[in-house]
């Protein structure tokens, strides 16, 4: 007897325990969008860990003072309009008149001030600040004009503000100590205020993000009711859901994956270039690679058309340099190329001094071409490190692989500067500016991770910066693009397409990157 | 998981109080009544011939097979069957017929590895603690108790945060994840053996405490420890899948069964043959396993001689 | 009684405080860092000031002191990746582990007490050898493997269950919506601890057929359900309630990998997380949780275990 009442008991708790808690109600789904994200999300987009995860969340949940437009150029978003003085160290944004927080309050120049103090603060630590190095001061000048008092002229400065530099309103933390800011909880995990299309609904960590249409957005009222944002870490639960109808959008990051998606009916996949680069770093500093020839003859040891075929199924083009033809009228496709040329390949690395040795491997002076290539074990790296590792082996140089995982990718590759090669990827601003990635300023503490140093293109990079009138920096960028073809900074590998999915209902998706699409939401539609 | 621990009848105390011990048996005759009752168990004898092959082909496969389990060719990638590639190519064109094979190598050796590591600890802990029983024994097993109750994928992925995903490190960290069982077992046979007849004569006469532990009580244990190491091999072989698929186990490019697994979940969509090989080889090979241990310990456990 | 207790009690501290130290001197020295300091677009004073803000700038014995007194005070921090409190995160997160582990624990014990009766009163028969089959299959699989084939042909292919979440968002609550997210992450996780309780439950029976009290009711003359109802099945079923204390850290162990695959927001997934992201406070807080579940239900199954059979005492 007592073995059943304990049986029962056991049961019945479990069940009431269980099944039975208490949900989150609401509205029934239906009319919105549902976005897959991969992890919690932090709603401010200062906080250190406002990761991708976060990115789709706050471009609609805020504005920066501009953002790129629909027909891929920067455009005013907070700001109306801007000019920046004879010298370049002072730039002035108007601000749009009559904007509301999601709360009712009225946005001001202290809301950008307030912004900008944390992310010039250099206690805080906030996400990204590297990027507004050169911006010395904020300073309100009336309550619509904003004034940013530089330390060096910067004319990607409008690129800048409207990159993940969400708007935060003062108010929201009155009370709250600078060094709290990252633990008021209240703003940055359970209601945030912005300016947003959307504006916070509901949150249940772990499971779904739930916003709705802020009616009084200033850049025109949403359309669509609800936008849902999924947490689902894996990405076979992201297809699974997206072809069962519970997902309607969908940002493949693995080409293998399209496969997947690819021709079943009420799906439109469509993919577009964008400003992102992947590469393989040399160390600068490693004598390996210090002879400009070793690093042309890499570039004609690989059959990157091969790889971006097979491996990446298409989506990709071999890059010329680091900068892109998203850029446009930046973009020169006139630079030498390398095609797949083992013999050339060779030949380079003779006259380099380079010869086979008895087991093939290139030898100099007793020492053999022999390197690492260092990864993190994330998206598709694994497989390519393998594969480059054969290409090299080909024409005699010797690659060992050491992938690790990101998180001491980081901490014991990337940040001491310890490796001989590393295999990465820049997503960069639409903006020629490559300052920070190759400026030899930013060898050590920047992100000139290979640790570059050409007092030719130092000078390039730096005029950019200076130069007032576009076509100035046309020609400024265009040879600096001939330059780094030439010079090889990084070793190119391509420039990714983004690969986007959704239900065919939804339309008005703007031809821009989804981040960028995400910050046009309110004129999407649902059918 | 099911990999996260060892079956759970491994470690079971003796199931009533009442079995009836049976003297040290002449050991030659404990093994032909093993065997004999072994063939009488045609899935132990089936899981047998099973894992005979598969050990074969893992051990002597990666030098007879003319394939290159490292050569890629992005062109020919996810190729289907054909005579170059047997079972067709994975998703940069390697072998996977060849991948398989080495990668049955990695696992399989992973799998005795750590298993030869958490019978060892186990035993000699198990061992201690019974022989000598009182505070060793309590201080051993509360030891043995708390190691227990951290879920093992939790120690895995701190101890591997901390040391690495090396293949070394994976293996030692399996193994030190899975001896407690073992240990328990041979805790309780010691406890046994140590108050019979024969040790006191052993003891009698003179022999050393170690000399009584390795070279009268040990023998009698063996049964039980054979069934326990067949089952880790078992445990062993899953948790390393397990941890690969959280991508912490054993890097590519150097391919087991379970980081092939791993890399294969993308592919489902599109090739979902490179999931299936090698899960239904790990299931294969755990489930042979499973069975012969259960054979053995129905061939080699008198008190189930019903 | 109260005696047994206090002494449990105190050995339970002793294995929370070797396991806490175990793990944060684990956590401490593990390569690399918390995530928020360890992206590709932070910079040296970035990580500088971020290290200060976690304390990391103090050595290790400081931290752990400090740790140590604050978790005496139930208290385990902030965690280093969205700075919440970690105490709050975690209590969001384990009622919907236990919801996932109880319901597999249940289906476990539903389905594997019958099965392994069945298996063991009719033994060598083909419902025996069908059983036996099914409960090593079900050790046997990789559950992550086992979970995709469940998601292709449930979700993918016919429409008939969620693959992940516990609810749909923004629908009002539905018992039928909760239980068909359950389904597919419950029976994977099931699937791994069912077979034991089958197996355990086998021998269980088969030892107490053997007993002299079953041959004696046998030659009785009752008959042989009653036999076995009455006797033999209710005594095996004591030895199985020890069953139940191993399966739940194999049930909290095997929802990292089941929670990571259907996306259940629970303890599991948030292990793997954080201790991706070297979210220092939140493994450790988490191991703590873990550890008091797994010693609490062991009690739990000791001492209704001394309940059930009147010959134990604890004293």
């Amino acid at each position: 007897m007592r073995v059943r009442v304990f049986a029962v008991a056991l049961v019945g708790l479990l069940l009431i325990t269980g099944v039975l808690r208490p949900a989150a109600g609401g509205p029934a789904p239906g009319g919105g969008v549902v976005f897959p994200i991969v992890g919690d999300p932090t709603f401010n987009p200062w906080h250190p860990r406002h990761f991708v995860e976060s990115i789709f969340v706050t471009r609609v949940l805020f504005n920066g003072l501009t953002k790129w437009g629909k027909d891929a150029r920067w455009v005013g978003d907070l700001a109306e309009s801007w000019d920046v003085s004879a010298d370049g160290m002072t730039w002035t944004f108007k601000l749009r008149r009559g904007v509301k927080w999601h709360d009712g309050r009225d946005f001001t120049a202290d809301d950008v001030k307030f912004t900008y103090d944390i992310i010039l603060n250099p206690r805080l630590g906030a996400t990204g600040r590297a990027a507004f190095s050169n911006i010395r001061e904020a300073r309100v000048v009336d309550p619509n004009t904003i004034q940013f008092l530089l330390s060096a002229p910067q004319a990607s400065l409008v690129a800048v503000v409207g990159v993940n530099a969400g708007i935060i309103p003062r108010h929201a933390f009155a009370g709250v100590a600078p060094e709290n800011y990252w633990t008021h909880d209240a703003f940055n995990k359970r209601m945030p205020i912005g300016t947003g299309a959307y504006k916070m609904k509901e949150y249940v960590s772990g499971s779904y993000v739930t916003l709705e249409k802020n009616p009084g957005y200033f850049g025109g009222a949403p359309s669509i009711d609800t936008i849902t944002y999924k947490v689902l870490p894996d990405v076979n639960a992201q297809i699974a859901q997206f072809l069962a109808g519970d997902l309607n959008i969908i940002f493949i990051d693995n080409p293998a994956l399209v496969k997947a998606v690819q021709g079943r009916p009420n799906v439109e996949v469509n993919t577009l270039p964008q400003n992102n680069f992947y590469y393989l770093a040399p160390n600068h500093r490693n004598p390996l690679f210090q002879d400009r020839r070793v690093r042309q003859a890499i570039m004609y040891a690989w059959d990157r058309p091969a790889m971006i075929k097979g491996f990446l199924e298409g989506f990709a083009t071999p890059a010329s340099s680091p900068l892109t033809p998203v850029l446009k009228n930046f973009f020169n496709p006139n630079v030498k190329t390398y095609e797949f040329d083992r013999n050339r390949a060779r030949q380079l690395l003779a006259e380099a001094g380079w010869t086979p040795g008895p087991d093939g491997v290139l030898t100099k002076g007793g020492q053999r071409f022999r390197f690492t290539i260092s990864y993190p074990t994330v998206q598709y790296f694994e497989p390519l490190a393998a594969l480059v590792q054969q290409y090299l082996r080909a024409v005699g140089i010797e690659t060992v692989l050491d992938g690790v995982d990101f998180n001491t990718f980081i901490a014991q590759r990337l940040l001491p500067r310890r490796f001989d090669t590393l295999l990465g990827w820049w997503i960069m601003p639409e903006d020629p500016d490559f300052f920070n990635y190759a400026h030899s300023s930013a060898a050590e503490r920047g992100f000139n991770l290979p640790m570059y140093s050409n007092k030719d293109a130092d000078a390039l990079m730096e005029a950019g910066r200076k130069a007032t009138s576009v076509a100035e920096r046309e020609r400024i960028y265009k040879r600096l693009q001939e330059l780094m073809a030439e010079d090889l900074p990084y070793l190119q590998l391509w420039w990714p397409n983004e690969i986007r999915a959704w239900n065919r209902r939804l339309k008005g998706v703007p031809p821009i990157h989804l981040r960028a699409a995400f910050q046009w939401v309110n004129e999407w539609k649902l059918e | 998981m099911a990999s996260a621990r060892p079956p759970v009848s491994a470690d079971v105390p003796p199931l009533a109080p009442t079995v009836t011990l049976i003297g040290p048996e002449p050991p030659r005759t404990l093994w032909r009544l093993a065997a004999r009752r072994l063939r009488r168990n045609p899935p132990a004898i089936a899981a047998m011939v099973l894992l005979l092959a598969i050990h074969l082909v893992a051990v002597f496969g990666p030098w007879l097979l003319p394939f290159d389990p490292f050569v890629a060719d992005p062109i020919s990638r996810l190729a289907g069957s054909t005579l170059q590639h047997p079972l067709g190519t994975d998703e940069i064109g390697r072998d996977v017929l060849a991948r398989l094979v080495l990668g049955g190598r990695v696992s399989l050796a992973v799998g005795f590895v750590a298993m030869a590591i958490s019978v060892s600890v186990g035993v000699t802990v198990g061992a201690l603690a019974g022989y000598f029983g009182r505070w060793e024994d309590i201080a051993l097993m509360r030891f043995t108790d708390a190691m227990m109750a951290l879920p093992t994928l939790f120690v895995v992925l701190a101890a591997l945060a901390v040391f690495g995903g090396g293949p070394i490190t994976v293996t030692v960290v399996i193994g030190l994840t899975a001896w407690m069982p073992v240990a328990r077992v041979v805790r309780g046979e010691f406890l046994r053996w140590r108050v019979t007849e024969f040790v006191d004569a052993a003891r009698v006469i003179g022999a050393r405490d170690h000399r009584i532990m390795f070279r009268h009580i040990l023998p009698q244990v063996v049964p039980s420890i054979i069934v326990a190491a067949t089952l880790n091999v078992a445990f062993a072989i899953l948790t390393e899948s397990a941890i690969s698929y959280l991508g912490l186990g054993i890097r590519p490019p150097l391919p087991s069964w379970g980081n092939m697994l791993q890399n294969a979940q993308i592919y489902i969509w599109s090739a979902p043959n490179l999931a299936v090989y090698p899960g239904a080889l790990i299931l294969a090979t755990v489930l042979a396993y499973n069975f012969l241990g259960d054979g053995l310990r129905d061939a080699l456990d008198p008190r189930l001689k019903l | 009684m109260g005696r047994y207790l206090v002494e449990r009690a105190i050995q339970a501290l002793v294995v929370l405080l070797v396991v806490s130290t175990l793990t944060f001197v684990m956590v401490s020295l593990a390569p690399g860092g918390p995530a928020i300091m360890m992206t590709m677009e932070s910079t040296p004073d970035q990580r500088e000031a971020l290290a200060r803000q976690l304390g990391l700038d103090q050595p290790l014995a400081v931290r752990y002191v400090k740790w140590i007194a604050s978790a005496l005070r139930a208290d385990f921090g902030r965690s280093f990746g969205d700075r919440r409190k970690v105490n709050e995160v975690i209590l969001e997160r384990l009622p919907n582990t236990l919801l996932l582990s109880g319901t597999a624990l249940v289906l476990s014990i539903l389905i594997g007490i019958p099965a392994g009766i069945i298996s063991a009163t009719r033994r060598y028969s083909l419902a025996d050898h069908v059983v036996t089959f099914f409960s090593f299959i079900g050790v046997s699989i990789p559950a992550f493997w086992f979970a995709i084939l469940l998601i292709l042909a449930f979700t993918v292919h016919l429409h008939w269950l969620p693959a992940s979440g516990m609810a749909t968002p923004g629908a009002p609550f539905s018992l039928v919506n909760r239980l068909a997210h359950l389904v597919l992450p419950a029976t994977v996780l099931a699937t791994a601890t069912l077979p034991n309780l089958v197996r355990f439950m086998r021998s269980a029976v088969i030892e107490e057929i053997g007993q002299d009290y079953v041959r004696t009711a046998r030659a009785k003359g009752l008959p042989n359900r009653l036999v076995l109802s009455r006797h033999a099945i209710r005594n095996a079923l004591i030895p199985v309630v020890t069953v139940l204390g191993v399966l739940v850290p194999r049930l909290v162990g095997g929802a990292v990998i089941t929670e990571t695959i259907f996306g259940w927001p629970g303890m599991g997934q948030l292990a793997v997380s954080s201790t991706i992201g070297r979210d220092y406070p939140m493994v450790m807080g988490i191991t703590v949780v873990v550890a008091v579940v797994v010693i609490l239900s062991n009690l739990l199954v000791d001492l209704a275990y001394g309940w059930l059979d009147p010959r134990i005492t604890y004293g």
